[in-house]
């Protein structure tokens, strides 16, 4: 697992990078678990998700919002995810294995309350046999 | 700071409209010299990014509280003609009429001076606030509707409010064109349990002291007088809001592309106002600031509960009275004057409050001979601003001023520079109770990580924008 926390004037952005577009995402969401509530959640019960999109930026600003929208209405996050993923020009999916638990504050940090994942300086690119990706949440 | 952008006065500099490719107009943004330091380079970037949008009227502007933001900079005002301009989703922000709101008690702050800190814990205890807060009002499907439409007023006639709140709330709280057949289920499902919640980040409750009257005629028009117990509370449209804007960005983008809207940044992605796409975030975008006028009045309702059991006062005696409401991420259709000719024009505020000078027909009318009450919170540790509308304001930046003290610092940047600090100590020994429930929320949020409100201000009241009317000190605070 490969991601970093990165901080905008008024918000938050993760940075990650992988050897496979369903590593990247899935990097991304354990990104977006730790801003949450710092981890140490337990895999407790599971979510699906499945999207397509035209692009690779379009595609994880999705995922990501959907993790915020799982999040903001059932208090889930993920411990882990399993994400297969194509990056095909025009035509990028993913399907996503999520296990997680509901926040519960006596047991959780209140971490951020992310808005949503932002097209603001987003790039996913790949270099030296690895895909890497920054993005934006709002906070 | 880039050469190319030119001081006008002590108060203004202009980005030109050949600063870059396809601007429509200047930019005129509002900063002193020592405030003009600070400003990122990104930011003066976005806001002649806004420039490059279809159909702008007059100069896009950015305030003195500028910042980074996604597309629009934080403290930008643009305005584009009704008729064959565009409207953004990122010139209003996720956080769809985010706002403030001001309150005025019957009470001295030295009277109240030892119930504060039962008074901090009490409405800790009773505002929900921060990740994954409970407390909201839960309203089924069908209930949904009512607060997109009514706003404000749906939250009074729940009983969290008095009529005469509504006259001292921009527009009323409610727009008229809000339409909930625009807003997705994602949208709805977000919504439904979080009326009546702060919400975390920046967002606060604070108990306050007028410590200073510069303009008494106003200041008595609003009902404040000096030492006076004030609440201060900011808020917006919660994960209602976030998924509208999310929704319309997505459909943006498609639109910009259909539309030949050549686009300078991916999340200043817009549509013609007058199109189908253009419309229906139209209506979503106000139906979004119709809940968060309701929120801020639900909040109003509990926080004059708990201040009257706190102080074991009646609500006529404690007479906890609105003295004025503000959105400041919005965009308005309003009438303005542009070069002599009455225009319909869309003003799109982000991070920039609705600044009306006096005699406006949209004030209510015991504020219409001193303009329109401008509410700009500084930070949890310095002070707070209540201002005034000026005629100026209306003839220079479409009745608009800043919104806030600005962001100095990366939530990163204030969390490394406090490590090791115990912030709530420290503004414990300054006479401020804080109480915030984020782990690293008062890091992030310590005064050090704004800008002085005093110089933002300075700015407004230099520049003739909006005029000084009361300071507000704080005394205890409720952050997410």
């Amino acid at each position: 697992m490969s991601f970093r926390i990165t901080t905008a004037t008024g918000d938050a952005g993760i940075t990650a990078e992988a050897a496979t577009p369903g590593c990247l995402l899935a990097d991304l969401a354990a990104g977006f678990s730790a801003l949450t509530c710092g981890g140490a959640i337990e895999e407790r019960t599971a979510r699906n998700i499945s999207l397509k999109a035209e692009s690779p930026e379009s595609l994880a600003v999705n995922f990501l919002n959907e993790l915020v929208f799982l999040a903001d209405t059932e208090g889930f996050i993920a411990a882990a995810a399993s994400v297969s993923a194509s990056f095909k020009p025009g035509a990028c999916e993913l399907t996503a294995a999520l296990l997680g638990e509901t926040l519960a504050f006596e047991r959780h940090q209140r971490g951020l309350l992310v808005k949503a994942a932002t097209y603001h300086g987003l790039k996913i690119e790949r270099a030296g046999g690895l895909w890497r990706a920054a993005i934006v949440l709002d906070i | 700071m880039d050469p190319r952008v030119k001081r006008l006065d002590p108060y203004r500099l202009e980005i030109p409209s050949n600063y870059k490719p396809g601007m429509n107009g200047r930019v005129i943004v509002y900063a002193d010299e020592a405030l003009a330091r600070d400003i990122e380079a990104g930011a003066l970037e976005q806001a002649a990014n806004t420039a490059t949008l279809p159909g702008l009227a007059g100069p896009a502007l950015a305030m003195p509280d500028i910042h980074s933001g996604y597309g629009f900079p934080i403290g930008g005002v643009a305005a584009f003609c009704a008729r064959d301009g565009v409207i953004s989703p990122g010139g209003v922000g996720y956080d769809i009429n985010c706002g403030v709101r001001l309150l005025a008690s019957s009470l001295e702050a030295k009277s109240a001076a030892k119930s504060l800190e039962d008074l901090a814990h009490k409405l800790y205890a009773g505002i929900p606030a921060g990740v994954g807060a409970g407390g909201g009002l839960r309203l089924n499907r069908r209930e949904q509707d009512a607060p997109l439409i009514e706003g404000a007023a749906w939250a009074v006639s729940q009983g969290l409010g008095r009529p005469e709140d509504l006259a001292h709330a921009e527009s009323g709280g409610a727009l008229p064109g809000a339409d909930p057949r625009a807003i997705s289920n994602r949208a709805m499902e977000r919504g439904r349990g979080q009326l009546g919640t702060l919400g975390s980040g920046n967002h606060f409750l604070e108990v306050q002291e007028v410590t200073d009257i510069y303009d008494e005629a106003a200041a008595r028009a609003y009902g404040l007088f000096k030492g006076q117990l004030t609440v201060m509370l900011h808020t917006g449209s919660r994960g209602f809001g976030h998924q509208v804007c999310t929704d319309s960005i997505e459909a943006m983008r498609a639109a910009a592309g259909r539309y030949a809207i050549p686009l300078a940044d991916p999340q200043l992605a817009a549509a013609p106002f007058r199109s189908t796409e253009g419309q229906l975030y139209f209506g979503a975008m106000q139906a979004a600031a119709n809940y968060a006028w309701a929120n801020r009045q639900a909040l109003t309702g509990l926080t004059r509960e708990i201040f009257e059991k706190a102080f074991g006062m009646g609500e006529a005696k404690l007479d906890l009275r609105l003295v004025y409401d503000v959105a400041h991420n919005i965009a308005k259709l309003e009438e303005h004057e542009l070069d002599g000719k009455k225009v319909n024009l869309i003003v799109h505020r982000k991070g920039a409050t609705r600044a009306f000078g006096p005699g406006h027909p949209d004030l209510p009318a015991d504020y219409a001979a001193v303009g329109q009450p401008v509410i700009i919170p500084g930070d949890m540790g310095r002070c707070s601003y209540l201002l005034a509308g000026t005629a100026r304001a209306m003839r220079e930046t479409f009745g608009s001023a800043c919104h806030g003290a600005g962001r100095l610092m990366s939530r990163g940047e204030a969390t490394r520079r406090a490590r090791g600090r115990r912030i709530a100590d420290e503004l414990a020994a300054k006479g401020v109770w804080v109480r915030a429930s984020g782990r690293e929320t008062l890091s992030e949020e310590m005064p050090e990580a704004y800008k002085d409100v005093e110089n933002v201000v300075g700015v407004m009241a230099g520049a003739g924008i909006a005029k000084k009317v009361a300071r507000l000190r704080p005394l205890a605070v409720i952050k997410g």
